[in-house]
């Protein structure tokens, strides 16, 4: 296990020996660039990081930014109490628009000691996407949500090395060799579709039997 | 890597043009938007919530300019919002001849016919007998990126950025310079696409069902949390 942009690095230094650094054929910086397009690609496609943030309620709101590392929302939990001292005791489960008008066509108006359900405005990830909690709280005293799911790591998070070695390196080679030779750039995105089709069961379906509920959009996986 | 001025050096390395021989700031600029419109349009990632507060006797309001779709709009009910329903306006002719001259909440709002220039503008039935208040919710396009503000993050999902940087190159060695290659331009065209494409099963499918994980069936007895000693019993 290593560092993502440091570990690349290396392993793709081995691979081009003598071609990476100032004055050779692939600036330093460029190439950890490069590294870094590539891991966000995994990041999304394998889903290996989680990542959760903590948002303090307030009274009669029920709309709350989301931070941007997200790429997706898999759990919404509720606590009545602020930090350190969390009581996470209850999920809040997702939810439509629709669904809301049906059973209540006011539903706007009202407000609650506890909130129940949570859809998305904007994909996560996407600068100013949000979360709408229903019902919003009457009155607040520290109450938090902390929303899970799919995030973005940086240069410094830590992969297993098969995931760096299967779909990282090839990816960020095919990204290198672009610019000269596009039949080995589409080689080596080649070996890394073949990376994440090897990888991306593992990281999707925790468990040997899985979930029960796979995402709707299965099919891209 | 999620800034404006991030991506335009990226791209400049990759295409061996660091002093802008081949290709302008306005030319690398103008591809960099061409490409968040065209995420925005195909994927559709970018909603807003628009308030607006209507006159009495208004028969439509302006969204602006910058609505690709509403999804969703809300106006006060005797005091509370709740959903407007979407309909047409052949339909409302159909329905009552005079239709347009019936005032009151609406309830209803339409689209057909109604654009006069790039702005989006919402016909309202029945038209408002008092001003009313709206959310209208929309997929709109981005903001789009500028060479006065390089350090501004793109607006486009933190995770989809080089989607950017992949459309900037299809379109530079698509462009006729000495740099054309068709060859390379479709190897930018097929990253672009691939990341085009999980962006907008991404926003179809933003809220993700509950999942209920599964562990596999244990063969052994289940002792829980239970010390060894406390466990009875000799399995299924």
């Amino acid at each position: 296990m290593s560092a993502i942009q440091a570990g690349a690095l290396a392993k793709i230094q081995d691979l081009v020996p003598n071609r990476i650094g100032q004055g050779l054929t692939w600036e330093t910086a460029h190439v950890q660039n490069l590294i870094m397009l590539a891991a966000r690609a995994a990041f999304e496609q394998i889903g290996m990081h989680h990542g959760s943030e903590t948002i303090t309620l307030v009274a009669g709101q029920n709309e709350y930014t989301l931070d941007s590392q997200f790429i997706s929302v898999e759990r919404v939990e509720f606590s009545t109490v602020g930090g350190p001292a969390f009581d996470f005791d209850g999920y809040l489960h997702p939810i439509t628009f629709t669904i809301l008008d049906e059973l209540n066509r006011a539903w706007r108006e009202e407000d609650g000691v506890r909130p129940e359900l949570y859809t998305l405005i904007g994909t996560p990830g996407a600068p100013n996407s949000q979360i709408f909690i229903y019902p919003a709280l009457a009155a607040v005293s520290g109450q938090v949500i902390k929303v899970t799911g799919e995030i973005v790591g940086s240069t410094t998070t830590t992969t297993m090395e098969d995931i760096q070695d299967q779909f990282i390196v090839p990816y960020t080679m095919a990204l290198m060799y672009a610019a000269t030779d596009t039949r080995l750039a589409r080689r080596y995105m080649a070996m890394a579709d073949d990376g994440y089709y090897a990888l991306v069961g593992r990281h999707a379906d925790e468990y040997a039997s899985g979930p029960r509920t796979k995402p709707p959009w299965g099919a891209v996986r | 890597m999620n800034t404006w001025g991030d991506i335009r050096s990226t791209f400049r390395a990759m295409v061996g043009d660091p002093d802008a021989y081949f290709f302008t700031a306005a030319q690398v600029l103008s591809w960099a938007n061409r490409g968040l419109r065209d995420l925005a349009q195909y994927a559709q990632y970018r909603d807003k919530r628009i308030d607006k507060t209507v006159l009495m006797a208004s028969e439509g309001v302006n969204l602006g300019s910058d609505v690709l779709r509403i999804w969703r709009a809300e106006g006060t009910v005797q005091g509370t919002y709740q959903a407007l329903y979407p309909t047409t306006k052949t339909h409302l002719v159909k329905s009552y001849r005079y239709w347009f001259n019936v005032t009151g909440t609406p309830r209803n709002y339409y689209l057909d016919l109604q654009r006069a220039s790039s702005d989006t503008v919402v016909g309202l039935y029945p038209i408002p007998a008092s001003s009313t208040d709206f959310y209208f919710y929309c997929h709109v396009v981005p903001t789009e990126v500028s060479d006065g503000d390089t350090a501004a993050e793109v607006d486009v999902p933190n995770w989809a950025v080089a989607s950017v940087l992949y459309y900037m190159l299809y379109q530079a060695y698509s462009a006729d310079t000495k740099l054309q290659d068709f060859d390379r331009a479709d190897f930018w065209k097929l990253m672009y696409d691939r990341q085009r494409d999980r962006l907008k099963q991404r926003s179809l499918s933003k809220v993700i069902p509950d999942k209920d994980w599964r562990s596999h069936r244990r063969v052994y007895p289940d002792i829980g949390m239970q010390s060894p000693e406390y466990v009875t019993g000799t399995g299924p």
